[in-house]
């Protein structure tokens, strides 16, 4: 098996179950049905990973905005807007959805279904005349701050829609796999996916294949972590978001992934794919398909013939003598 | 060239350092463990090159005599399967040997791996004027090899038959480097 078909499978299973991406999009559709129907929302709009389609499976959380009617700005305008517009938008979805659970968040309404294995979270929002910029719910905005907060997440999804065309559709596909990387590796508590995002989207900025794509991606993340990087808008400045002390325990084993990772890129280029696939399936875990017993053997077989043959190990090296072993 | 036998008998730490420091050798560190009057003695440490996951960390010692002869012999679990090595000579087997008085070879007494065939043309077969650093990469596929035998019970390419043609002849290859790259 090629490394570029390990790749293509890598890339199937990463992808969202079709069918659960549907029931999502069936649910936000009704969702936002009822609410409009409410007079509450005028539009709702999915955001987050599952809008811009870099979420890795398993679908857990749907992000959305419920883009609140105008008309309730000034009833909202409070400090404790944000929680009252909550309120009503969970008053209206307990009556359609009995059984249905919420929870008060910072930004958002979490909406447990019952019979779902994913969540909402709803963000209730206004929107800013003649912008793409929202004004998300802040419900512990305290004295003197905004209880509505200005996002462009809007924008968010636009750039990185844009970057994927730019790609060739491979752009979402990567920093589904460099987010997975970062899972195998146990970071993605420390370095939350938008973050990975950003790091492939500075990284990723034409059609790349997917094996230099993830190698770059890694690269850069082992770079920027520790100084100043945005999101892909270029707008929110995120890398204060991640503790000092974060950032000193994950660089180190940032620099070993990206290093892995080009020693991959490396040993493929010569001709070595089977090692190379080890590497890869080492940072990938189980989703990637690792090679097969048959197939390290063939591989072993191989490199052994080269080292009797006049190869070595590297290009430092002079070769050996074609030496036949011998026993008297 | 690199590491005549003027140099690692004269300075084998700085060899051993040399051989490392310019890649001459690679996924080994070379160490000098005992230098005598009559030999020097070189351990290789082999770390697994990546086409090889999983096999093992491999221990060997090198003997350099004076007159120029090379022994590698290798260090680590006795219980393992050996398909090109001299079986190690038991302590019984050596004073007998001894008490009649025949020569024993360090090669037989230590068990030494059997690098070459010694009926193939020069051009197939090491000396001293290819370089230790060539050696020690012989060794160290060697032992690769073996361990290759041992998880897919064959010898990876061509060896020599055991034991001397009964009409004394050298033991032809029979696809010469038809396996080589």
């Amino acid at each position: 098996m090629k490394i570029t078909e390990r790749f293509a499978e890598l890339d199937e299973n990463l992808k969202l179950d079709p069918t659960e991406r549907k029931r999502a999009q069936e649910l936000h559709q009704e969702i936002s049905d009822v609410l409009i129907e409410a007079g509450i929302a005028k539009r709702c709009r999915l955001q987050g990973s599952f809008a811009r389609k870099t979420m890795r499976p398993p679908l857990h959380d749907v992000d959305k905005v419920v883009e609140l009617v105008d008309a309730l700005r000034t009833e909202f305008g409070g400090l404790n807007g944000p929680a009252q517009a909550m309120e009503q938008i969970r008053g209206v979805l307990m009556h359609h959805f009995p059984g249905a659970v919420f929870e008060v968040k910072k930004h958002s309404l979490g909406i447990e279904l019952p019979g779902y294995d994913f969540d909402f979270d709803a963000v209730p929002a206004f929107t800013v005349p003649e912008s793409t910029l929202i004004e998300i719910a802040n419900t512990q905005a305290g004295i003197g701050e905004d209880a509505w907060k200005t996002s462009n997440t809007y924008d968010l999804i636009d750039v990185v829609s844009a970057r994927n065309i730019a790609c060739g559709g491979r752009f979402v596909r990567q920093v589904r796999m460099v987010k997975q990387v970062f899972h195998e590796a146990g970071l993605s508590e420390s370095v939350p996916g938008l973050h990975v995002e950003s790091f492939t989207y500075w990284a990723v900025t034409e059609a790349t294949d997917h094996a230099a794509a993830v190698a770059a991606s890694l690269y850069k993340a082992a770079e920027l972590l520790g100084g100043t990087y945005t999101d892909p808008t270029g707008v929110d400045t995120i890398s204060s978001r991640i503790e000092p002390w974060t950032v000193q325990a994950v660089r180190p084993q940032l620099q070993s992934l990206a290093a892995q990772a080009a020693q991959a890129l490396e040993l493929a280029a010569s001709g070595d794919e089977i090692a190379a696939a080890d590497i890869w399936a080492r940072l990938f875990g189980d989703c990637f398909p690792a090679p097969t017993a048959e197939e390290q053997q063939e591989a072993q077989q191989r490199k052994l013939e080269t080292l009797y043959g006049g190869g070595t190990l590297a290009g430092t090296s002079r070769p050996a003598p074609s030496t036949r072993a011998w026993r008297p | 060239m690199l590491g005549s036998f003027d140099e690692v008998w004269g300075d084998p730490a700085r060899c051993c350092q040399v051989l490392v420091s310019t890649g001459a050798v690679t996924h080994m560190s070379v160490d000098v463990v005992a230098r005598a009057p009559r030999l020097r003695i070189i351990e290789i440490t082999c770390v697994p090159p990546p086409t090889f996951e999983g096999y093992p960390v491999e221990v060997a010692r090198v003997t350099v005599f004076a007159e120029g002869s090379v022994v590698t012999v290798p260090v680590g679990p006795t219980d393992r399967t050996w398909v090109h090595r001299y079986p190690p000579m038991s302590f019984d087997a050596l004073l007998t040997h001894l008490g009649a008085g025949l020569r024993v070879q360090w090669l037989n007494v230590a068990g030494g791996l059997c690098l070459e065939y010694p009926g193939d043309p020069e051009m197939y077969r090491w000396n001293w004027s290819k370089g230790v650093d060539t050696y020690l990469q012989m060794v160290q596929r060697h032992l690769l090899a073996e361990e290759f035998a041992r998880r897919y019970g064959k010898w990876p390419v061509e060896d020599a038959p055991h034991g001397l043609r009964p009409d004394g002849e050298p033991r032809p290859r029979t696809s010469p480097l038809a396996w080589a790259a």
